[in-house]
């Protein structure tokens, strides 16, 4: 295109060239002819060897012709090969220029012939002046030669010097007019053969006076009178006279009729000149006109570009990107003032002319360098870089370089536009991050992730773990479908499973399902299914994702074989419970009825048939009755050791040594001086429940006032510690102690180490206080030796236990 | 037979004979001398208050007071207040449970369906003749009824 462009560049050079050449010659030939200047016609056919010609002649010469036909044809010329870039002249350029060339040929033509008409007026005044010598001459002539023979005839009469002299003086005249005649007369033929006639008539007269004098002096007067009058006879004045009348004549009618022609060229002169002169007028008009025309539009046309450049101004200004100017050799030389802002540029000056590559740095400045390249040969150059503002300020650029072209096609400049694509290469970034994010997680999720197309259900995606779960890798998964991975069955229920996800377009879940697979066997998967829309919403993939549940699934049977036998025990201990709270039921209720029989009716005994009995009778009464209610005692403890396993533990705060120095208080009640010293060191608070906790306290400290009683000084101590998880508490007696050997039996129901007579007691106490530690999550032991008293500690845990 | 309940004050429900003649025995001495008719069961109570089966020819008022043992063959101490306070006619009757039951669960229940006291028949055959002829004496005698 741009070799097309050039050649045609050259093309209108050349018709330019032809065009200017030929108007040249034309001009040249047009003034030749019409002012008929011989030397510069003779120069220029000189050159083109067209041989002379006469100037005179007024004849079209060949070169003339070319030249009108140059002239005409220069427009044409100028215009061939013309297109809308590289206009040499413009339409209306070309009609002025015509429209010059014709006036300029019409005042040469008409100037020419002014010209040539006025030379030729001024030959007629010539010609005036030239007739009237002409006639003069003649006229001299004449007289001369008369005088001449006055002159002779006087001598021969007188015989005297000055006569001779006289004649001598004439003759020579008429030498000189003769001579001035073949001048004046050498242009005219016809006078030139006149006077050719004329000087053998007027040389026999002048022979004549020769001859005269010459026989005047040899012979005397009578023979000079002799010749004097074979002289006269002859009579050639007269016929001198006549010629050189004759000849005058002729120069009076050549005069007139030269004077005729001179006035009638005078006449067309002054027609030509006016003719000229108004279509010249007219022409200058037409043109005048014409160029008005021209310069208005093009001022009006200057005001369009003005107003059109100042509005691609405006639109270049309110580009939001950087818009800069570079020269070819890389140089900034403008920007806009977006440019400025995005490029924190306060004055555009510190930065002009800097080498725009070298603002980038590393790799990117080898890429400005292309791109600054390209647009120098003409095409565009694009890269992304990363240029931190002059403020510093780090960004991310798109940039376009182009060319801007100057007239001669050629780039001139270099146009930039800079994007700032900063918050999209952040987000760029960002997204990348965030998909690396999500794929390494997606990699390395310990369930089987798999993506399907949703329209080919092929694998376009799986992770590591399904991997490992088929034996293959993703190479050999990718782009399959589940009858290549799976059995027949398997697969069919597999792909209708998915369609279905597809579908109905949400969620499905497969709490289990059971495929086989090549290296692992049969196994059991827990796989949720769910379609990922494209953003209208069309399925466009189907995620699978699933867990091996095999493993749990066992644990899971063996869970619910052991939570059915757990059922069954439970079942069973219900009712066990049930028997047992109705036995305690019934201890309550029926075995206290016989009791209060034995007791009632024994006191009846007593009451009415007392007077009747010995004393032994009494006593036997007395021992019925005491064991009765032992027994009752018995009956009762057992119900109230039962009932603790029932009721509810109701946890708060409890202050121990409150707690303890009440039930100090009731427990020495009524002792007076045999109470035993009790010492209560500092108890830690506890969590619990009060009455429960109340009745281990009682428990315990009646124990130690029981046991000890016997003591010489009994002693008692309260201690209480704490460690991180427990707080301790101890009671010591100095009483009788027990045999470590027995330890074991302290704490069971109606354990005893002692018998009833020795120290009263159901043994249900400790079997109560163990109880009631063990619901709160404690522990309770004892240490004793056999009358060095005992040590009674529990725990309790410092979190609440509901038991 | 049938005069024999005409005027009952106290009617005592027990199924244990030797009870029943200990409580009679200490409402006696108790100087409670109020006519006593004793039932074996609940439905034997029901019949002789709603005036049933073998007492529906009785005449005569309601008891002043039911002396109810809780348990019982046929028709337990429980079932038998539930009948007698949820009907208007006997609702008023003032009921004492006289038991062996110290249980908190029947103690909880009697008070919500509404008896008038509790009480737990001791071992001890001294306190309880104190607690029985109390009762007698504060239901049978001192405690004011409408009507």
């Amino acid at each position: 295109m741009r070799h097309i462009g050039l050649l045609r560049d050259y093309h209108a050079a050349a018709a330019r060239f032809a065009a200017s050449v030929s108007v040249l010659v034309g001009l040249v030939a047009l003034t030749d002819w019409a002012f008929r200047l011989q030397p510069l016609t003779n120069v220029l056919t000189g050159l083109v060897e067209w041989g002379p010609y006469d100037v005179f002649s007024g004849r079209m010469t060949p070169l003339s012709v070319a030249a009108l036909v140059g002239i005409a044809s220069a427009p044409a010329q100028s215009v061939t090969g013309l297109d809308d870039r590289v206009t040499v002249l413009g339409a209306v350029e070309i009609k002025i220029l015509a429209g010059f060339i014709v006036a300029l040929s019409l005042l040469l033509v008409g100037g020419g012939y002014t010209y040539r008409t006025n030379m030729q007026f001024a030959d007629s005044v010539q010609w005036v002046v030239h007739t009237q010598e002409v006639r003069a001459s003649l006229a001299s002539l004449y007289g001369s030669l008369a005088g001449a023979e006055v002159a002779v005839r006087d001598y021969v009469l007188m015989t005297d010097a000055p006569h001779r002299d006289e004649y001598q003086r004439l003759i020579d005249d008429v030498q000189r007019e003769l001579g001035n005649l073949k001048r004046l007369t050498a242009d005219n033929p016809v006078q030139r053969n006149n006077l050719a006639a004329l000087v053998p008539l007027v040389t026999a007269r002048l022979a004549t006076m020769a001859s005269v004098l010459t026989a005047h002096t040899d012979f005397g007067l009578p023979a000079a009178r002799a010749v004097m009058a074979l002289g006269r006879q002859k009579n050639t004045t007269h016929e001198v006279r006549a010629f050189t009348d004759h000849m005058a004549s002729i120069e009076e009618r050549l005069l007139a009729a030269r004077q005729t022609a001179a006035i009638g060229a005078r006449n067309s002169t002054l027609i030509w000149l006016l003719g000229t002169l108004v279509a010249a007028a007219g022409l200058f008009t037409a043109l005048f006109r014409g160029i008005h025309r021209e310069m208005r539009a093009r001022r009006d046309a200057e005001s369009a570009l003005r107003a059109s450049a100042q509005y691609n101004r405006s639109i270049v200004d309110s580009s939001p990107d950087c818009l800069g100017v570079l020269a070819l050799d890389g140089r900034l030389k403008q920007m806009t003032p977006q440019g400025c802002r995005l490029m924190e540029i306060e004055d555009f000056s510190a930065v002009a002319d800097v080498d725009w590559v070298k603002v980038w740095k590393g790799a990117h400045r080898t890429a400005a360098r292309a791109a600054v390249e390209a647009a120098r040969s003409g095409s565009d150059g694009r890269f992304q870089g990363f240029c931190a503002t002059l403020k510093g300020t780090p960004k991310w650029w798109d940039v376009i370089v182009m060319p801007v072209f100057g007239a001669d096609g050629q780039p001139e400049r270099l146009l930039t536009v800079s994007r700032d694509i900063s918050d999209v290469k952040r987000s760029e970034n960002e997204l990348r991050e965030a998909n690396r994010f999500l794929d390494s997680l997606i990699e390395n999720l310990p369930v089987m992730v798999m993506v399907k197309d949703a329209s080919t259900l092929t694998f376009v995606r799986v992770n590591r773990a399904y991997e490992q779960l088929q034996g293959r890798s993703r190479d050999e998964l990718l782009g399959k479908r589940a009858r290549d991975l799976f059995n027949a069955e398997e697969a069919d229920l597999i792909d209708a499973k998915d369609r279905e996800v597809i579908e109905q377009g949400r969620l499905v879940d497969i709490p289990e399902q059971t495929v086989e697979l090549r290296h692992v066997g049969v196994r059991t998967f827990h796989t949720m299914k769910m379609p990922i829309g494209d953003r209208d919403g069309k399925p466009q993939f189907l995620l699978t994702i699933s867990v091996d549940v095999t493993e749990r699934k066992l644990a899971e049977q063996a869970i619910h074989a052991l939570n059915s036998a757990l059922e069954t025990k439970a079942e069973q201990l219900t009712s066990i419970n049930r028997e047992l709270e109705s036995f305690s039921y019934s201890v309550s209720h029926d075995l206290r009825a016989p009791l209060r029989a034995i007791d009632g009716f024994a006191l009846m005994i007593e009451e009415d048939y007392g007077g009747r009995l010995d004393a032994e009778g009494r006593r036997y009464l007395s021992v019925i009755r005491d064991n009765g209610k032992r027994m009752g005692a018995l009956i009762d403890d057992l119900l109230a050791f039962s009932r603790l396993g029932r009721l509810p533990v109701v946890t708060q705060e409890i202050n121990v040594e409150h707690l303890v120095r009440e039930v100090v208080e009731e427990a020495v009640n009524g002792y007076g001086e045999a109470a035993p010293r009790i010492e209560i060191g500092r108890l830690p608070p506890a969590l619990g429940d009060r009455g429960l906790l109340r009745q281990v306290w009682v428990n315990l400290m009646s124990n130690a006032i029981k046991y000890s009683s016997k003591a010489a000084r009994p002693r008692i101590e309260v201690s209480g510690q704490q460690n991180a998880s427990e707080n301790l508490y101890s009671i010591r007696d100095n009483g009788v102690g027990f045999d470590m050997g027995y330890v074991d039996k302290l704490f069971g129901v109606f354990q005893r180490l002692h018998r009833a007579d020795e120290f009263s007691g159901t043994g249900v106490g400790l079997a109560i206080v163990h109880r009631i530690v063990t619901r709160h999550g404690g522990r309770v032991w004892a240490q004793g030796t056999v009358d060095d008293g005992a040590v009674f500690s529990f725990s309790l845990p410092k979190i609440a236990h509901d038991g | 037979m049938t005069d024999e309940f005409e005027a009952a004050d106290i009617l005592l429900v027990e199924d244990s004979d030797a009870d029943a003649e200990m409580i009679v025995r200490a409402l006696r001495k108790g100087s409670v001398v109020n006519k006593l008719v004793r039932v074996h069961d609940g439905v034997e109570a029901l019949e002789f208050v709603f005036r049933e089966g073998a007492f529906s020819q009785r005449s005569g008022g309601q008891p002043k007071l039911i002396l109810l043992d809780l348990k019982m063959p046929r028709l337990g101490g429980i079932d038998v207040l539930r009948r007698l306070k949820v009907d208007d006619r006997t609702k008023v009757i003032p009921v004492v449970m006289l038991t062996s039951s110290a249980e908190e669960r029947d103690i909880v229940e009697s008070y919500h369906l509404g008896v008038n006291s509790y009480l737990v028949k001791p071992v001890n055959f001294s306190t309880f003749t104190d607690v029985v002829a109390q009762a007698g004496l504060y239901w049978a005698v001192m405690n004011r009824l409408p009507g």
